[in-house]
């Protein structure tokens, strides 16, 4: 946390300050039904609900939705697609948990011109016009391991405030020129905090972190083992429950494969993004018929290799949050953590 | 769109206009496409150095990368050879002149022209991967930049005569005293065939070309590949100098969409084009 001692909101004044916001932007809180969070649009009358936990998707679909369009054609024109004039609108995300506004910094070194010189101005425009407000975690899920993987239930990674729950009130803190100027056009709602707020803040994020998993996972160890263990057997037989169903790529905040393709009617027609996963066959699959991965056991090594491995060589980056959500829904029960652990051993 | 949202966009094609269809084999599953861009804007930023690709589209069918065959020295058209397979080549193959296309590129690095200048450059090809080559051997053969390059032999191997690439284009380098041209089929023709009969590397064992001051380019289907390496290695050519091409699956490009990896390297932006010993650091998942 910064040494600036940063404000307070009282609970029952949230929705005023996301009111004031939705008069020019597009807020999106987090809200429950039927027992799933998902972040929906904030309107009058409103409360976020902020004991909601973990969404059930990850909120990188705001930067990069499931299907997108390109751009639409016809015989003789390219246009740029209505969802990028969209994204000229800004966004507030409130309450995103940390693991996942810290996969926003982890897609943005795929999106952003970092990676090779190459711009993505569908993400990019939509991300420069969000503003992340990150709730820290009071009570981390039992298949949360944030801090085994560099994170922390209050980390700040990819906040542009961070807020911590104290009970009848938030306490908030700008981290970004965004987040500071966010702050500052809600001062009618917000009071200075006292240095016990803080103290209260920091005593929260710590039961949280104490609460978690003790750290079993050594980068280098397991980048080491990876590589090393190319072919271990050991694959086949973390692969035989998998049914190569694509949720944990789906679900995970970090991972953001895609496929190109058109849809045409009449000479009018659009190119469209959607996701799309390592895990299925034809992902890799060559016109020819020849298949670099050709079956399930290469492509879930793919999918841990990617995450532990190549992007630790090529970015100095872990791509996984250890937000657990493909710990949860994992249909068979494969777990990423029981993984990491067979790649631990020295 | 305007100029400038197109580049800051990599994703939006540029117009291309399709000039010319040639068949290249007896099977007819290959064609030569020759494209020109339908703004000038557009050719003067296309760039590019012999090995490098492009993504062609069919706006409605989709888009495919494809390595360029045509060379920067040749001003009027972009070449590509493609083969008849999936939904955009099939597509493409049934296309007449005049129809508009687009290409996003260029694309992905290049063979290493700094360090094969001033060597003896030895190239090793079969089947219709030769087309990067096409554009190589033109680059170098160009008055502009032969000087640049030591002595240049051509491998160029193929099941059988009627699956030559190029046949127009490799008579007339025949006929020149600078550039070595082995053709070579894979058994004994029925056709006339003034070339050698053999797969490629016993031609290549057989015509032993020296290491010395030599790099040597490597572009064919993964049998040939294999086959090929341990002959080079015979020979006494070094792992740096062993130039190869990869294919992957490629959608964007650009290095984001996640599925043309090979260990950490991505065939799009950090490839095609590696060395031996690059790639003896990567599995061999292409």
């Amino acid at each position: 946390m910064s040494d600036t001692v940063g404000c307070t909101i009282e609970k029952k004044l949230l929705p005023t300050l996301l009111l004031n916001e939705s008069k020019h932007s597009r807020v999106f809180i987090p809200k429950q039904s039927d027992g799933v969070t998902e972040y929906a649009v904030f309107g009058k009358g409103d409360t976020p609900d902020l004991e909601a936990g973990q969404s059930r998707l990850s909120p990188k679909s705001f930067f990069f939705p499931q299907t997108e369009t390109l751009y639409a054609f016809d015989y003789d024109t390219i246009e740029p697609s209505a969802s990028e004039e969209a994204a000229e609108a800004p966004v507030v995300l409130f309450a995103v948990r940390p693991c996942d506004s810290a996969s926003f910094e982890l897609l943005d070194q795929v999106f952003g011109p970092e990676n090779h010189g190459y711009h993505d101005p569908y993400y990019e425009k939509k991300r420069d016009n969000t503003i992340v407000v990150t709730l820290a975690c009071n009570k981390p899920g039992s298949t949360c391991f944030c801090t085994s993987v560099g994170g922390d239930p209050a980390g700040t990674r990819g906040a542009d405030v961070l807020a911590f729950d104290l009970e009848d009130r938030l306490y908030l803190e700008g981290l970004t020129t965004k987040g500071k100027e966010f702050l500052a056009r809600n001062g009618e709602v917000l009071k200075e905090a006292a240095e016990t707020d803080r103290e209260v803040a920091n005593t929260l994020a710590s039961s949280a972190r104490e609460s978690m998993p003790a750290v079993e996972y050594d980068r280098a160890t397991v980048k080491k083992n990876l590589d090393d263990q190319f072919d271990n057997p050991i694959w086949e037989k973390i692969t035989n429950t998998c049914i190569g169903c694509g949720a944990c790529t789906y679900l995970c905040p970090t991972c953001h494969c895609f496929d190109i393709c058109d849809e045409e009617r009449h000479y009018k027609g659009r190119r469209i993004r959607t996701w799309d996963s390592c895990q299925y066959a034809q992902f890799t699959k060559h016109a020819s018929g020849h298949n670099p991965r050709p079956t399930k056991t290469e492509r879930l090594r793919q999918r841990f290799m990617h995450k532990f491995s190549y992007t630790v060589e090529s970015v100095d980056e872990v791509y996984c949050v250890g937000c657990g959500r493909c710990v949860r829904y994992c249909p068979v029960n494969l777990d990423i953590r029981e993984v990491l652990r067979e790649f631990s051993s020295t | 769109m305007s100029e400038q949202a197109v580049k800051a966009n990599p994703y939006v094609p540029m117009p291309v206009t399709l000039e010319s269809v040639a068949i290249e084999n007896d099977a007819k599953d290959l064609k030569t496409f020759a494209l020109a861009f339908e703004n000038d804007e557009d050719r003067e930023q296309f760039s590019y150095l012999p090995g490098q690709f492009a993504e062609v589209s069919i706006l409605g069918v989709g888009e495919s990368p494809f390595g360029i065959a045509s060379s920067p020295t040749e001003k009027e058209h972009l070449l590509f050879t493609v083969k008849r397979a999936g939904s955009v080549t099939q597509e493409l193959h049934r296309l007449d002149t005049g129809r508009r296309l687009g290409v996003r590129g260029p694309l992905g690095n290049s063979f290493p022209w700094d360090r094969i200048a001033g060597k003896n450059i030895i190239i090793v090809s079969g089947g219709f991967a030769f087309t990067t080559l096409r554009s190589s051997i033109t680059y170098m053969l160009d008055e502009t930049n032969r000087d640049r390059f030591g002595d240049i032999t051509v491998l160029y191997g193929v099941r059988s005569p009627g699956e030559l690439l190029y046949k127009e284009t490799i008579a007339q380098w025949k006929e020149r005293s600078d550039i070595g041209i082995n053709l070579t089929v894979d058994r004994e023709p029925d056709e006339p065939w003034d070339g050698t009969v053999g797969l490629v590397p016993n031609v290549l064992r057989d015509l032993g070309p020296s290491p010395k001051g030599a790099i040597v380019l490597v572009c064919g289907p993964p049998i040939m590949i294999r086959f090929t390496i341990p002959v080079l290695k015979e020979l006494g050519f070094g792992e740096d100098d062993i130039i190869l091409s990869l294919e992957n699956r490629m959608k964007c490009g650009i290095g984001k969409c996640g599925r043309c990896n090979v260990g950490p390297k991505y065939v799009c932006v950090d490839g095609p084009v590696f060395t031996l010993a690059e790639l003896q650091q990567l599995p061999a998942e292409y």
